[in-house]
């Protein structure tokens, strides 16, 4: 009897989206009926937002990937909070699974797994932190860039039973990475006149060097992000009976 | 004077970011962050007050483009409101430094959802609050603890997404996330997708702000958390969210809308005091009442755009409940009020739920009547009469039970002085005018 | 253009079935992986729709931590949903 009300109730849901999801309109960008209204001044603008972000992104921010623009500096209050909810997160998982270490003994991993793990490892990393340098330049970012540096150390905590992330340095580099990205954007208050504006020069878009505060901003979110992804994994390992 | 209600959500975080590095003095330095949030929020109100609503721009992008913080009269009340509470309420934790951390986070997160003026940007905030309180509820490490946390987590999570969804919506429409700029150009959007973005959103902060279907983990959450945890809960996430719902009525602003929170409202109402009225476990009372104040709340928040008592009343409500119900959460870890301070906080705190003139809770209901009365929708009258007094009969047996017992409860100078502070708001019928203020958008 | 909307309505078959399976195997280890799996062809399609950084995003979170954590977490409880 429940499994039918779900089923119904699954059903009809999935029915609604799909017809709202043809109900929304499919026209671009352009057309002035997307025109927006500024809050503070009053005026109104005759582009929308989706297309200022495609053009305005190169002399705005410096940087040449749209979306790192969009995440780091148009909407890098949400990303801050976003960095913060994944810390928030890791916090909670080592505050209510602190204790009650070691746990039952696992079988060594063959050998094969053993020794090619340590061998594609570095090359896990420098593909993560290449992610997180580049982000503006390139596809990806502090987040995916974390990510794959914490699926490096998951797939050595695989293959070696015993390894163990050091606590101290995991949880060190997570506050000093979350530190530099609050400090930023105090600075940005400081040297201009918002919170997490850019302070830095822009340099010439499409060099590594360039795009102001975001390489900076994406190298501190990278080594949060791999910093806490690990350790929530960790602290999942170090639970097990 | 220059003002940046930023500093209000960035030091928070950034002192959270650094709480690891300093585990000893962990509670000093918490509490005095807390205490300069504070300070910030008496300085952001005084200025918003008289010098009318603050904008801030972040990143230095205009705000449709960029994010920017929108504070009115009633959200800078309110984000006083959350964070003197906020440092009463952390004088009587007493755990290591990951709990003060995420005391702090939750506590920003609150902040934040009531000072933007974006509506992603809630949603993050949201986030934040909502994860903080997950960990904190189940902080106590025991079966009901954590019980009460997977439910909240569940039904919190799916309400993100729903909410996620309904931004979406929003976003694939207008192109902005600007409240005001949606506000702005609402009535361009499809009524049918209107109302879809319109119910996903109700249900994403629903969820937060304890509404009628979706509360089913609030006496569990309750029940199971430590009393300073419930005490949290009580005015951070639950008050923030509720103020979110009233900026979701205003951008949509249809009589529709309005009508839908209006029932919905006499529904939590109604739910929450009968089930309060039943229930023997003091925790699972109050937490039920507190269902049936957030009703309160919500019906005051619906009449908004025909009367202009209602924010006040609201407002007022909101005051009594955050403080009073956070008082009684504090002194319900033991059966009893032992000694002099605590009988104090909570004979107050229950004179004040209950609307006895001159305290914060008699204005939001007399208010509310007022309200009602001028719309002559006396059927909303009727009800919220019977609803007070179903709730003066509960709170009269749960002092009558309270005032005998021996044992005294260690928080109850902090309970003390919230309870004050209600009482200190509820005297000063000048806040009246100062609630009534613009409310952005 | 046909074969892309070919693809795209394999995939999608592909992550609902797995995203049912899911739900409805009794063995939770089999449903975690289901999941990753789903995430996984997820985060092709986000690459399909010209989306790479979502979907290096997806595809190493969805595909690879959660699972892992997932099945530490089944490894913690128990295999069996009962």
């Amino acid at each position: 009897m429940r499994k039918v009300a779900a089923i119904v109730i699954a059903s009809a849901f999935f029915a609604i989206l799909l017809i709202s999801f043809y109900q929304i309109p499919q026209s671009g960008y352009s057309g002035s009926e997307y025109y927006y209204s500024n809050p503070i001044t009053g005026s109104h603008a005759n582009e929308s937002v989706p297309s200022h972000y495609i053009s305005g992104t190169k002399n705005e921010t410096g940087a040449v990937n749209a979306v790192t623009a969009i995440v780091v500096e148009y909407r890098g209050f949400d990303t801050l909070g976003e960095v913060t909810v994944l810390f928030t997160a890791a916090t909670g998982v080592a505050f209510l699974l602190h204790k009650g270490k070691g746990g039952k003994k696992r079988a060594e991993a063959n050998l094969i797994l053993r020794e090619g793990s340590k061998l594609v490892l570095p090359f896990i990393l420098l593909a993560g932190a290449y992610i997180f340098i580049h982000g503006h330049l390139t596809p990806g970012g502090g987040f995916p860039g974390g990510a794959v540096i914490a699926s490096g150390f998951l797939l050595m905590m695989l293959s070696y039973p015993k390894f163990f992330m050091k606590e101290k340095p995991v949880s060190i580099t997570e506050s000093f990475a979350g530190i530099t990205f609050a400090v930023i954007g105090l600075l940005g208050l400081l040297f201009a006149s918002s919170f997490l504006e850019n302070f830095l020069p822009l340099g010439n878009a499409g060099y590594l060097l360039s795009a102001g505060i975001i390489p900076v901003i994406y190298i501190a979110i990278g080594f949060k992000v791999g910093s806490e992804l690990s350790s929530i994994a960790d602290k999942f390992k170090e639970v097990q009976k | 004077m220059v003002m940046h209600p930023v500093l209000m959500i960035a030091i928070p975080l950034l002192s959270a970011f650094i709480m690891p590095l300093i585990k000893k003095a962990h509670r000093y330095f918490a509490f005095s962050i807390l205490l300069l949030n504070t300070a910030l929020s008496i300085l952001l109100f005084a200025k918003v007050y008289n010098e009318g609503a603050l904008y801030e721009t972040i990143a230095g992008f205009s705000p449709p483009v960029g994010i920017y913080l929108a504070v009115d009269n009633l959200s800078a009340l309110l984000a006083f409101l959350i964070n003197i509470f906020a440092t009463i309420n952390f004088l009587t934790s007493r755990q290591d430094f990951r709990f003060s951390m995420l005391y702090l986070l939750g506590v920003a997160g609150a902040t934040g959802i009531v000072l933007t003026g974006d509506i992603f940007n809630m949603f993050v905030f949201f986030e934040i609050t909502a994860v903080a309180s997950y960990a904190l509820v189940a902080s106590k490490k025991d079966r009901k603890a954590t019980e009460g946390a997977i439910k909240y987590m569940i039904l919190g999570s799916v309400g993100s997404v729903f909410m996620l969804v309904g931004i979406a919506i929003i976003y694939s429409q207008l192109k902005s996330l600007n409240l005001y700029d949606i506000a702005a150009r609402i009535s361009s959007m499809d009524p049918k997708m209107m109302w879809l973005s319109f119910s996903f959103l109700l249900t994403g902060i629903g969820v937060e702000a304890e509404l009628f279907p979706l509360n089913g983990w609030v006496p569990d959450a309750y029940e199971g958390a430590e009393s300073n945890i419930s005490s949290f809960l009580s005015f951070g996430p639950s008050k923030a969210s509720i103020y979110a719902i009233a900026r979701l009525l205003i951008i949509f602003s249809m009589s529709r809308t309005y009508e839908l929170a209006l029932y919905l409202g006499i529904v939590t109402l109604l739910v929450g005091e009968l089930a309060a009225f039943t229930q023997k476990n003091t925790k699972r009372m109050l937490a039920y009442s507190s269902i049936g104040q957030m009703g309160l709340i919500l019906i005051a928040f619906s009449l908004m755009d025909k009367t202009s008592y209602a924010i006040p009343a609201a407002f007022f409500i909101i005051v009594s409940h955050a403080s009073a119900k956070s008082a009684l959460f504090l002194l319900s870890d033991k059966d009893g009020f032992g000694d002099m301070s605590s009988k104090y906080a909570g004979l107050a705190g229950v004179l004040s739920l209950i609307g006895m003139p001159p305290l914060a809770g008699f204005w939001g209901k007399w208010y509310l009547l007022m309200g009602v009365a001028d719309e002559k929708i006396w059927a909303v009258a009727a009800i919220i009469i019977f609803s007070a007094v179903i709730e003066a009969i509960y709170f009269a047996r749960y002092l009558y039970k309270n005032m005998e017992g021996k044992e005294s409860s260690r928080n109850s100078i902090p309970a003390a002085v919230m309870v004050s502070i209600s009482i200190v708001m509820g005297i000063l019928p000048i806040l009246y005018n100062m609630a009534g203020g613009v409310l952005n958008a | 253009m046909i074969e892309f909307t070919i693809i795209s309505w394999i995939m999608a078959l592909l992550v609902i079935g797995a995203a049912i399976y899911a739900i409805e195997t009794k063995d939770l280890l089999s449903s975690a992986i289901a999941a990753g799996v789903a995430s996984l062809v997820v985060s092709i399609m986000f690459l399909i729709l010209q989306a790479p950084d979502v979907a290096i995003t997806e595809a190493s979170i969805g595909a690879g931590l959660t699972m892992a954590i997932f099945v530490y977490a089944i490894g913690k409880t128990g295999r069996w949903e009962k």
